[in-house]
């Protein structure tokens, strides 16, 4: 059985985000979004730390096993205590008006609940028995490099050789995930790849559901991922073991995480640096997630100088890098040691880039392509949305006016991030586009359809959300 | 004559404006009209859906009706491939081809590959199976093993400086280096 080797890192990132989170949390939709964030943080902790082990010590044997389920163990107790402790002595408190969150509506939940059913059939159908080893760049970076970690011995390096003429320095969480659970099994079953593939996937889901019934009530979270399953694009590519659908995990989160800390304020040192840690794990996922990471502080950090009192936003910065450090301190240090140039960025592209730059047909062809591909995305689901849109309308609560504008101009900026690396493209960015363009937008969708249900009008007529839900918060932190 | 241009282009403007206020006045009448046939297609619509789902707004049915049909036709599309066996995947056939070589390939040894495959992932996926053996394509620089993969042609190749060692029946033949 495969499932042992995911017990540790489950459990230091669960106990994470139950020590970090208010005492009186873990219940409910909280619950659902302890388990799928932290079984994801907990693969991003672990695969630095096996990779750090494996770079400083060697291959990892008994001792570091026993390394990392103490600190499971130590955590998980910690954890344990707090929420034990927080039964006992504090007022019991969903943190939000529940009165004033609509009822269920019981169908929307069955057709989540069957849609859910069904598209875990899909994936366990694609995977075991169609793709087992994932699609082109799983087999060609990922799955391949986890191979030679495990069955390299003292030559595991290779697997950062110049071998591949791309991918020379894309990060290790998924790699590094995969070669942990292998090496705790003695063997290299394909079922682990895919198991981590089915959680990031499904965590996904999940966290979406659980953040948006927890920030706009339960239905909102139910429409929303059932939009997410209507998506099929998405679980496709988790399918394909590709490390997009594990980075749109983390930006999610991330985006998640900054709602929840508008939302309780009360909170926000904590939140800031689960934050960190998932931005952190984004970065160590893709190049995409340094990218990502850049653009973190510079909306969330730096542009809220002015608006908000310097002394909380240095105090909120000094938590999301405490956050950010360990995990980014070994993505520096596989890029200085082991990471070879990028073939996409490199000092020979860069005396090219004044060029590219000012190439108009260049934009041209990347934003038509751009346009032409987000408009027909999946079968064209972006026009559900408009039509969703049209008949619902935006939700003007106050809750949800003033908290989506940060998140969307760091979506957009991501976006521009994206647009600006295919003008610059050594090649045709045409061949790049058609390789990549779909996984791009895979990427920041789950954020997206996030965005789009926080904003919109829920499915109940006359549902409201009342009041500010933080104020009685206080007594549980 | 200064009074007539004057007049004239005091004329032209006033046409000037009076043409833009009448567009202006033919788009906001348009606009206004369809927002009030948009209105009415939409309290319609409400009213139709309020006798079936009478606390859940019409729009909603937009996203659940689509997703309900989406999701198991992406299950039953991926059923009948994998029965009608429709896709094929090299990466599961060089698992099986390559299985055999690979337990007579020493561990990190460097061997030389050639295939007369066309597909373009041949060499990934053969380099993704024999994992630790290390792979260079073609038969520069020359090492001490050379594996073959044969897709199709009947006759045994030749390599010049090495000689067959095992052909294991499958189309996957090892040779070795001759010794000077």
């Amino acid at each position: 059985m495969e499932l042992p080797a995911f017990i540790s890192p489950f459990l230091i990132g669960a106990s994470i985000i139950v020590i970090l989170f208010p005492k009186h949390r873990l219940r409910g939709v909280w619950l659902v979004l302890t388990i799928s964030l932290g079984a994801g943080l907990g693969l991003g902790i672990t695969s630095s730390m096996i990779f750090l082990w494996l770079a400083f010590i060697g291959p990892p044997g008994s001792y570091y096993f026993a390394a990392e389920l103490s600190l499971a163990v130590i955590l998980a107790l910690f954890a344990f205590y707090r929420v034990q402790y927080s039964a006992s002595s504090t007022e019991k408190d969903s943190g939000l008006n529940c009165e004033a969150i609509p009822g269920t509506i019981v169908w929307l939940r069955n057709i989540f609940l069957f849609l859910m059913l069904i598209s875990v059939g899909s994936f366990l159908l694609k995977t075991f028995f169609q793709d087992p080893h994932g699609i082109w760049d799983a087999v060609d970076t990922w799955n391949y490099r986890a191979r030679w970690l495990f069955r390299g011995g003292s030559h595991w390096s290779y697997a950062f050789s110049l071998r591949a003429k791309d991918g020379l320095d894309y990060p290790l969480l998924i790699t590094a995930s995969v070669f942990r659970m292998w090496q705790i099994l003695g063997k290299d079953p394909i079922t682990i790849p895919i198991l981590i593939a089915g959680i990031f996937t499904f965590g996904s889901y999940l966290t979406l559901f659980s953040s948006l019934a927890l920030l706009r009530g339960r239905n909102q979270g139910y429409l929303a991922a059932i939009f997410l399953f209507a998506s099929t694009q998405f679980i496709n590519i988790g399918t394909y073991q590709y490390a997009d659908v594990p980075l749109a995990f983390f930006i999610l989160s991330t985006v998640i995480l900054f709602s929840l800390k508008d939302r309780y304020p009360e909170i926000s040192s904590p939140i800031v640096f689960l934050a960190g840690l998932t931005v952190s794990c984004a970065a160590w996922t893709k190049n995409e997630g340094q990218l990502f990471l850049a653009l973190v502080i510079f909306v969330y950090f730096i542009g809220q100088l002015g608006k908000k009192e310097w002394s909380r936003t240095i105090k909120e910065f000094i938590g999301f890098t405490l956050g950010l450090a360990p995990v980014l301190a070994t993505l520096f240090y596989f890029k200085l040691n082991f990471a070879l140039e990028n073939a996409h960025i490199n000092t020979n592209t860069l005396k090219q880039l004044g060029t590219y730059l000012v190439d108009i047909d260049r934009y041209i062809i990347v934003s038509t392509k751009c346009i032409h591909k987000f408009l027909t995305f999946n079968d064209g689901i972006v026009w559900l949305m408009a039509g969703y849109f049209l008949l619902s309308g935006l939700d003007r609560s106050d809750l949800t006016q003033k908290r989506i504008l940060s998140h969307t101009v760091l979506l957009l900026l991501m976006m521009c991030g994206y647009f600006f690396v295919y003008v610059i493209y050594p090649g045709n960015p045409r061949d790049l586009l058609s390789a990549s363009l779909r996984r791009i937008i895979i990427q920041l969708w789950p954020t997206w359809v996030f965005l789009f249900f926080y904003c919109v009008k829920g499915p109940e007529k006359n549902a409201v959300i009342l009041g500010n839900p933080t104020r009685s918060f206080k007594a549980g932190i | 004559m200064q009074v007539l241009k004057k007049n004239l282009h005091s004329a032209l403007r006033y046409t000037g404006d009076l043409l833009t206020f009448n567009v202006n006045l033919i788009f906001s009448c348009s606009f206004k009209m369809f927002r009030e046939k948009f209105k009415k297609l939409k309290s319609y619509a409400d009213a139709q859906l309020s006798n079936y789902f009478p606390s859940v707004r019409g729009a909603v049915l937009l996203i659940v009706i689509p997703a309900v049909f989406i999701v198991p036709i992406y299950f039953f599309n991926i059923l009948t491939e994998i029965v009608t066996g429709k896709t094929h995947r090299p990466v599961l056939e060089y698992e099986v081809r390559l299985a055999a070589v690979k337990k007579d390939l020493p561990v990190n040894a460097v061997v030389n590959y050639v295939s007369n495959s066309t597909a373009p992932d041949d060499l990934i996926d053969a380099e993704y199976v024999l994992v630790p053996v290390r792979i260079v394509k073609g038969l520069k620089p020359m090492h001490d093993l050379l594996v073959f993969q044969n897709f199709g042609t009947a006759e045994l190749p030749e390599f010049e400086g090495y000689t067959l060692k095992t052909n294991y029946g499958n189309g996957v033949m090892l040779f070795k280096r001759i010794s000077d």
